[in-house]
């Protein structure tokens, strides 16, 4: 016998009232208390049928036990607290400082503009270095843009204080992202363990990121790595995993790159596993370049001049080596010019002033003045100063007038590798030429020169070039160049933020008929001013802590 | 000067995010000059497009604003930016007389505050004739709305019977066409209700008992308004308010309302579009009464509120009630800003007396839409499955109604620590607006239902 179960009197009401009286029936319904009494009394009563339709009294009694129903809510009892978060030991960054990074927050991003992201870098950076944090309800914020950037884990966690391991261990998502930099601050071996799951198991970019991390401190393990998994790795990932090998390149690595170098079904990652044997010092790959190189260039001592002798067709060992036969390297170079180019520029030029017993300058000198080679000589000796970062030749290249190295993808290569000091001396001599009044092109070397690099200038270097833009703005020279826009933006972010109070100096008016310059003026401006805004209420803040302090002393 | 905003405050004010951005911009010293301020009121003229600089000053007080430029929106960026220079340095505003331009305007607002009703100005025979209007206007209004809610009455008769179940299928237009016969009834209150039923329905689960809820409240104003000479001034006041009859606000300002003096925070405030009107919902507290009031602002487009409250902030001030047997909707009479006050007032510490409360609410108006629960020594928590409850001491939780992001903003400002907590109830979730800690105030995003 089936069991009746007995439905609430909210649930029958509710029946009826979806299906509607002319498919269920009203029922008569019975409650205790004095809402079954209240219920009752709104009930069909004999005799007033008429009166009383049966959809009026469902609609009376849904209403009295919906009220019913409201007034009735009881408590949801729990038994489970939550733990709370340990005391903050850092001080609240001020009001200023939390208003300026919503105002980052804000800003919209225009492309793939690093504006956004490297001002919250900056903020991020001036937060922990004066050792604040976020107030405790911006903290879930900060920690939900971890998400989009990930190499700012570190600093989040900084600026977060206490509620940033409180909070995590509440929330699974953030959990795992921020698993990484947790594990990173592990015990060592237990870092480099997390280093290689990641690198085991992540997407692509962290990988990358994991094998750059594990061969800095760990450079066989990273090999280890990626040599156990390189095989099954598709064609972009073993461009760039191997450019994570840069680093720390001996010659222990020499056997994996070689092996690649020869095997690899690629001739992208033949040729870059081949540019990195090369840079092995007396690795067999470097010592058969060399063998290679000494074949086809000589020097006649007599008429100081290079001779080049090279062979009609490239042979098998070569192209094992990575030598292409048809290479475009640049339009000025024939097809053997490119071999010697090819060949040269994987041999230090060390190697040659030991031989020939010239210094750089002079190699450099010689080269240029090679008549039919001299493109060829020279590409190949920028190239090789890329490369192997030798100083005195990157010196030569940079005092000689006759190479612009704005002009080739060699000397654009050059400027990327040059160490800062050198780079930032030679703009700073060549300012002068560039700041005369003249439409000439030259003064759109300077902004293709500080674009090409992608770190931070120094605080001289920025008053330099912020003196030349206000002398530049002042004097209404007409010529920025078409890419100022980008430059100029790209230079704000990089430039020395203590060099920030100069950015007033710098006139932008209306009358200013060059709207490319005005904008990009102005772009540079707000960008300036506003990474000054930050970095100076984190110094005003911590002056007024040191004073307060000082104070209670 | 005593009046000092924070500049989070003054950006609470800004029509839009790109007038707030604007107005950080401008506010450096380089681009204002004649910076000034009074006891009252702070001014300073700034070079814009145009040949004459702009000239925009700032009754603090109110806090009020005025601007020489173009400008629709209101306060414009010259206004912000005037009112972000001044709380962040305060020296370069030198105390000195005010200039005509800034002292006509203090003058015209001073005059435009002690204005007597018109009412006051007509002759007794005008007074009368005016009354005897207005008692018709209202009679004939009345027999609209009987109409309208017999109408109503048998469309929900309809409805019984033939069952909510087939109204899911029904067009939008099916609740659209009906509030639409109730505004022409006269009846907006009762529209407004209808139309939400058409919202409720929209929802993807869980609308059979929110819509019997909702269709359950509309019967009983109906039934109520049947009876509306039987029952109590108090009552009579509450049915007209929900069917949509507006109380004057000349009358109750003139002494028909009951008028209370006392140190009011802005507790919780947020705005939403309601038939491209614009609403903000202010909720004040008392600090000595223990009252809540709800201060209802309306704007079309991008006008400014006609009040200017800041969340946070206490006023001092008289704010009369709108008859009822639950005084709840307010009016400003007189307020003066009181910065310095940190934001706390008392609320209840637990979740039984805060349900007792809105119980003993319900049995004076039952078809209360929400009530103003300012909840005390409460910790925010979420659940395995990714709900938030609000627990009081004795662990007794209430369901908040809140955006993820939101909750992990209480839960972080909490600390897993007990907080004061101000929402909204509408007897089944609480809708969190801000919360106070440490003589804190922290304003939290609603989440639109």
């Amino acid at each position: 016998m089936a069991t009746q179960v007995k439905k609430s009197p909210f649930y029958e009401l509710t029946e009826t009232a979806i299906l509607g009286t002319d498919r269920k029936p009203l029922n008569r319904i019975i409650a205790s208390g004095d809402l079954g009494q209240t219920i009752a009394d709104l009930s069909l009563k004999e005799g007033l049928e008429q009166s009383q339709s049966p959809e009026r009294v469902l609609l009376d009694q849904l209403t009295t036990l919906s009220i019913a129903r409201k007034a009735g809510s009881h408590a949801h009892i729990f038994e489970n607290t939550i733990a709370v978060c340990p005391d903050e030991k850092k001080q609240k960054v001020s009001e200023r400082s939390l208003a300026l990074l919503v105002q980052i927050l804000a800003l919209e991003t225009r492309g793939s503009e690093l504006r956004p992201s490297k001002m919250i870098a900056d903020w991020l950076i001036f937060c922990a270095e004066a050792n604040q944090r976020v107030p405790d309800e911006f903290v879930p914020r900060l920690l939900g843009l971890g998400k989009k950037l990930g190499d700012l884990h570190l600093l989040i966690e900084q600026c977060c204080g206490e509620h940033f391991a409180w909070l995590i261990a509440l929330n699974q998502e953030w959990n795992t992202a921020y698993k990484k930099s947790t594990q990173e601050q592990s015990a060592e071996a237990d870092r480099r363990q997390a280093l290689v799951n990641i690198f085991e198991t992540a997407l692509q970019k962290e990988r990358y990121s994991a094998l750059c991390q594990l061969r800095a401190i760990a450079p066989q393990e990273a090999l280890a790595a990626l040599s156990s998994a390189f095989e099954k790795e598709s064609f972009d990932s073993k461009i760039l995993f191997l450019k994570a090998l840069n680093s720390a390149l001996s010659l222990s690595d020499e056997p994996f790159l070689e092996e690649v170098a020869l095997t690899d079904r690629r001739k992208e990652v033949r040729t870059q596993a081949a540019a990195l044997l090369c840079l092995i010092t007396e690795s067999r790959f470097q010592q058969r370049m060399i063998a290679r190189a000494e074949q086809y260039l000589s020097y006649n001592s007599n008429n100081k001049q290079f001779v080049v002798s090279l062979p009609d067709k490239i042979d098998d060992s070569m192209s094992r080596d990575g030598i292409i036969e048809n290479l475009s390297l640049d339009s000025r170079l024939g097809q053997k010019a490119t071999w010697l180019c090819q060949i040269l520029s994987l041999v230090p030029t060390s190697h040659w002033q030991k031989r020939f017993k010239l210094s750089a300058v002079e190699i450099l000198k010689t080269a240029t003045s090679s008549s039919e080679w001299s493109l060829a000589l020279t590409l190949a000796l920028i190239n090789s100063a890329a490369k192997f970062g030798e100083v005195e030749i990157q010196k030569a290249i940079l005092e000689c007038s006759e190479i612009h190295l704005t002009d080739s993808q060699s000397g654009l290569l050059l400027l990327k590798a040059l160490p800062h000091t050198l780079l930032e001396n030679l703009i700073l001599q060549k300012l002068p030429s560039w700041s005369q009044k003249s439409e000439q092109a030259p003064r759109l070397d300077l902004w293709y020169y500080l674009e090409q690099v992608d770190f931070n200038w120094s605080e001289n270097f920025t008053r330099e070039i912020m003196k030349f833009i206000i002398k530049e703005c002042r004097e209404k020279v007409p010529v920025f160049g078409h890419t100022f826009y980008s430059n100029a933006s790209i230079f704000a972010l990089r430039m020395h933020i203590s060099a920030g109070e100069l950015i007033e100096q710098i006139a932008i008016n209306s009358e200013m008929t060059d709207v490319y310059r005005r904008n990009a003026l102005e772009r540079m401006s707000e960008t300036v001013k506003l990474r000054y805004e930050i970095f100076q209420s984190f110094k005003s803040s911590n002056e007024t802590s040191t004073i307060s302090k000082g104070n209670k002393q | 000067m005593s009046i000092a905003y924070t500049a989070e405050q003054i950006l609470e004010l800004a029509p839009d995010s790109s007038a707030g951005k604007a107005g950080r911009d401008l506010a450096t010293a380089s681009k204002w000059k004649n910076l000034g301020c009074t006891d009252q009121a702070i001014w300073g003229e700034c070079q814009g497009s145009g040949a004459n600089p702009y000239q925009t000053r700032a009754d603090l007080s109110g806090p009020a604003f005025k601007c020489s430029c173009p400008s629709r929106k209101f306060p414009c960026k010259h206004s912000l930016a005037l009112a972000l220079l001044f709380s962040a340095n305060q020296a370069l505003f030198e105390a000195k007389e005010a200039p005509a331009w800034v002292g006509d305007w203090l003058s015209s607002r001073g005059a435009k505050k002690r204005k007597e009703p018109s009412e006051a100005e007509k002759s007794p025979e005008q007074l009368e004739e005016s009354l005897l209007a207005k008692d018709k206007r209202k009679q004939d209004r009345l027999s609209r709305v009987q109409a309208g809610i017999e109408e109503l009455d048998l469309f929900l008769s309809d409805l019984m019977r033939q069952g909510i179940g087939t109204v899911k299928k029904q067009p939008f237009a099916f609740w659209k066409s009906r509030a639409a016969r109730l505004v022409d009834a006269q009846a907006p209150g009762l529209a407004r209700l209808v139309s939400e039923c058409a919202e409720i329905i929209a929802r993807s689960s869980e609308w059979e008992d929110a819509l019997i809820d909702k269709l359950a409240t509309i019967n009983l104003i109906c039934r109520a308004f049947l009876k509306l000479d039987e029952l109590s001034p108090e009552l009579k006041a509450d049915v007209l308010t929900a069917i949509g009859f507006n109380q004057s606000q000349e009358e109750l300002l003139s002494g028909a309302g009951q008028c209370l003096e006392d140190h009011w925070l802005v507790v919780g405030q947020y705005s939403y579009t309601q038939d491209r009107l614009r609403v903000q919902r202010n909720w004040l507290w008392g600090k000595s009464s223990g009252q809540s009031a709800l201060i209802l602002g309306f704007a079309h487009g991008t006008a400014p509120f006609d009040t200017m409250l800041i969340p946070g902030l206490f006023y001092k001030g008289e704010l009369v009630f709108y008859q009822g047997s639950l005084p709840q909707r307010a009016l400003i009479k007189s307020k003066n800003s009181e910065p310095a006050i940190a934001p706390y007032v008392t609320g209840l510490t637990s979740v039984a007396a805060a349900l007792s409360s809105y119980a003993s609410d319900l049995a004076k108006t039952p078809w209360l839409d929400t009530v103003p629960f300012l909840m005390q020594e409460v910790i925010p928590l979420r659940t395995p499955e990714g709900k938030w409850w609000l627990v009081d001491k004795e662990k007794n939780g209430l369901p908040l109604i809140v955006k993820d992001d939101t909750g992990w903003q209480l839960l972080s400002y909490s600390g897993g620590l007990a907080l004061s907590l101000f929402g909204e109830w509408d007897g089944t979730t609480l809708k969190p607006l801000a919360a106070m800690k440490d003589g804190n105030y922290l304003r939290l995003q609603t989440v639109e239902v």
